[in-house]
C-alpha cells in the first residue's frame, strides 16, 4: 500500500522517509526560508519604511517564524503520530519560557514602579 | 508490523505487570532523542531566564556604553550566515550518516564544526574587542547580562565543537554503531537547538537593541 | 485493585510472559566528572588558571572514556527474572492465605 511507505507524497515535512532527495529537500527548504527570514530581518531593523515602534513587533514575528521554520525542518518537530510526545513536550517547554520570561518581566516593572527612584534613595542616605 | 495490528495487541512485546501498553515501549532510536529532546527544552528554559535578566537591565548602563556604540550589525550578520549554514550541513551529515557513508558524514561534520568554529571566532573577537574598550561584564548591569547572556551561548557552542571532534573521532574508530548514530542524532538536536537560540539572540540583542 | 481481588479470589494474577531486562552496567563517571568540575570551580574562584584547566580537560577526558566503552548494558536473563518473580509469588501466596482466612 503506498500508505506504508513514506515518500515525500504523503509525510508531513521534515518527517524521515526513504529517498535521500527528499530528505535533503527538507534542510535546502528549511536553509532557504530561514536565509529569507533571516534577510528581512536584518532590512527590517534598518529600514525607516516601517512605523518606528511597528519595527521591534515585527522583528519578533521574524524571529518565531524563524523558530519554527528551523523546529520543522531541521529538528522535524511534525504532527506525524510518532512525534506526538515531541511536540507535547515542546508545548510544556514553550509554556515554561512564557511564564519565566512573562513572570520576570512583569514582576521587575512593578518592583520598578514601586520602588523609590535611586536619587531620592540615596539622598535618604546622607 | 503496522501500527493497526499493534494497537489491536498483537505485538507481544509488552505486559500489563511493567505498566506498558500492548505495543511495548518504542524503539531506543525514539526513545533516545525524546529525552535528549526534553534536555534540550530545559536547557531553552535556563536560555530564557538569561533573556528575562537580560530584557531587565537592557537599560541599566550605569552612564557606560551602550548597545549602538558596541555592536557591529555586519559581523553580527557573518556570525549569523555561519550558524544557519553550519546547521544546514549538520543535517546533511545526518543524511550521509543514516546511510553509513564514511566520507560524507566525516566530510559534513567537519564543515559543521569550521562554521560554527568561524562562528565562534568571531564572538569572541567581538568580546576582546569590548574588554579591550572597557566595556567588559562589569562595567554596568547591562554588559553583565549581555556577556552572560552571550557568553552562555558561546559556551554551548563551544562544547558542541567538543562534541563534534568527538563524534567523529568515534565514528572513525567504531564505524556507524547503533548507539553512536543515536548520539549523532542527539548531537544534531544540540546543534539545532543552539541555532534557534541564536535566532533570538541576534534578534533581542543586536537588531532591537540597536534600533535607532 | 489488584491486591483486593487477590484477597477475595485467594490466588494470584496469571503469571506475565517474562521478559528479559536491560540494565545499565554501572560506571564512577558522573562522580569523577563531578569531582574534575569541582576542582575546576575551586580553581576558577581563586583564579589559579591552571588547576581550572586541568580540571576542564579532566572532566572532558572522563567523559570522553566513558563514551569509548562498548558495553553500556548487561541483560538479566529470562531464567533469573522468572525464578526472582516465582519466588515473589510463592512469599505472596503465603501470605495471601492468611489474608484470605482472616476476612
Amino acid at each position: 500500500m503506498s500508505e506504508n511507505r513514506p515518500d515525500a507524497s504523503n509525510v508531513a515535512p521534515g518527517q524521515p522517509h526513504d529517498s535521500m532527495f527528499s530528505e535533503t529537500l527538507s534542510y535546502v527548504l528549511g536553509l532557504g526560508l530561514a536565509l529569507v527570514l533571516t534577510g528581512i530581518s536584518f532590512w527590517v531593523a534598518s529600514t525607516s519604511a516601517l512605523w518606528g515602534p511597528g519595527v521591534a513587533v515585527g522583528l519578533v514575528v521574524l524571529a518565531i517564524a524563524q523558530m519554527g521554520v528551523h523546529l520543522v525542518f531541521f529538528l522535524h518537530i511534525n504532527t506525524a503520530p510518532d512525534n506526538t510526545n515531541n511536540v507535547l513536550a515542546l508545548a510544556f517547554g514553550v509554556l515554561i519560557v512564557a511564564l519565566v520570561i512573562a513572570g520576570s518581566l512583569w514582576i521587575m516593572d512593578h518592583l520598578n514602579q514601586n520602588m523609590m527612584p535611586m536619587h531620592q534613595m540615596m539622598q535618604m542616605q546622607r | 508490523m503496522t501500527s493497526e495490528a499493534a494497537t489491536i495487541g498483537l505485538t507481544h512485546s509488552g505486559s500489563e505487570d511493567t505498566g506498558l501498553g500492548h505495543r511495548g515501549p518504542e524503539s531506543k532510536s525514539i526513545v533516545v532523542p525524546y529525552g535528549f529532546w526534553l534536555f534540550v527544552l530545559s536547557d531553552m528554559v535556563l536560555f530564557s531566564a538569561l533573556f528575562a535578566t537580560y530584557a531587565s537591565l537592557a537599560h541599566a548602563t550605569d552612564g557606560g556604553p551602550i548597545s549602538n556604540q558596541l555592536f557591529d550589525r555586519n559581523l553580527v550578520a557573518v556570525e549569523t550566515i555561519a550558524l544557519l549554514l553550519s546547521s544546514f550541513v549538520c543535517g546533511l551529515a545526518m543524511i550521509a550518516a543514516k546511510r553509513a557513508n564514511m566520507l560524507w558524514t566525516q566530510g559534513w561534520l567537519f564543515v559543521t564544526g569550521l562554521l560554527g568554529f568561524v562562528f565562534l571566532s568571531i564572538e569572541l573577537y567581538e568580546f576582546a574587542k569590548m574588554i579591550g574598550e572597557g566595556a567588559g561584564p562589569q562595567r554596568s548591569a547591562f554588559l553583565s547580562s549581555f556577556f552572560t547572556l552571550v557568553g552562555c551561548h558561546g559556551a554551548h557552542v563551544t562544547c558542541g565543537l567538543l562534541w563534534i571532534g568527538t563524534m567523529m573521532a568515534q565514528i572513525w574508530a567504531k564505524g556507524f554503531r547503533d548507539d553512536i548514530v543515536r548520539r549523532l542524532l542527539c548531537l544534531s538536536i544540540f546543534w539545532h537547538a543552539l541555532d534557534i537560540i541564536w535566532v533570538a539572540i541576534f534578534t533581542i540583542v543586536y537588531l532591537i537593541g540597536t534600533l535607532a | 485493585m489488584r491486591k483486593q481481588t487477590a484477597i477475595k479470589l485467594d490466588q494470584l494474577i496469571e503469571e506475565p510472559d517474562y521478559q528479559p531486562i536491560e540494565m545499565p552496567l554501572n560506571t564512577p563517571t558522573g562522580v569523577i566528572v563531578a569531582l574534575f568540575a569541582s576542582i575546576c570551580g575551586f580553581a576558577v574562584i581563586w583564579h589559579i588558571w591552571w588547576l581550572a584547566i586541568v580540571g576542564l580537560i579532566g572532566a572532558f577526558g572522563v567523559f570522553v572514556w566513558y563514551a569509548w566503552r562498548d558495553e553500556h548494558e548487561h541483560i538479566i536473563p529470562v531464567e533469573e527474572v522468572r525464578a526472582n518473580a516465582r519466588e515473589r509469588r510463592r512469599i505472596r501466596m503465603e501470605h495471601l492465605h492468611e489474608l484470605s482466612q482472616s476476612t
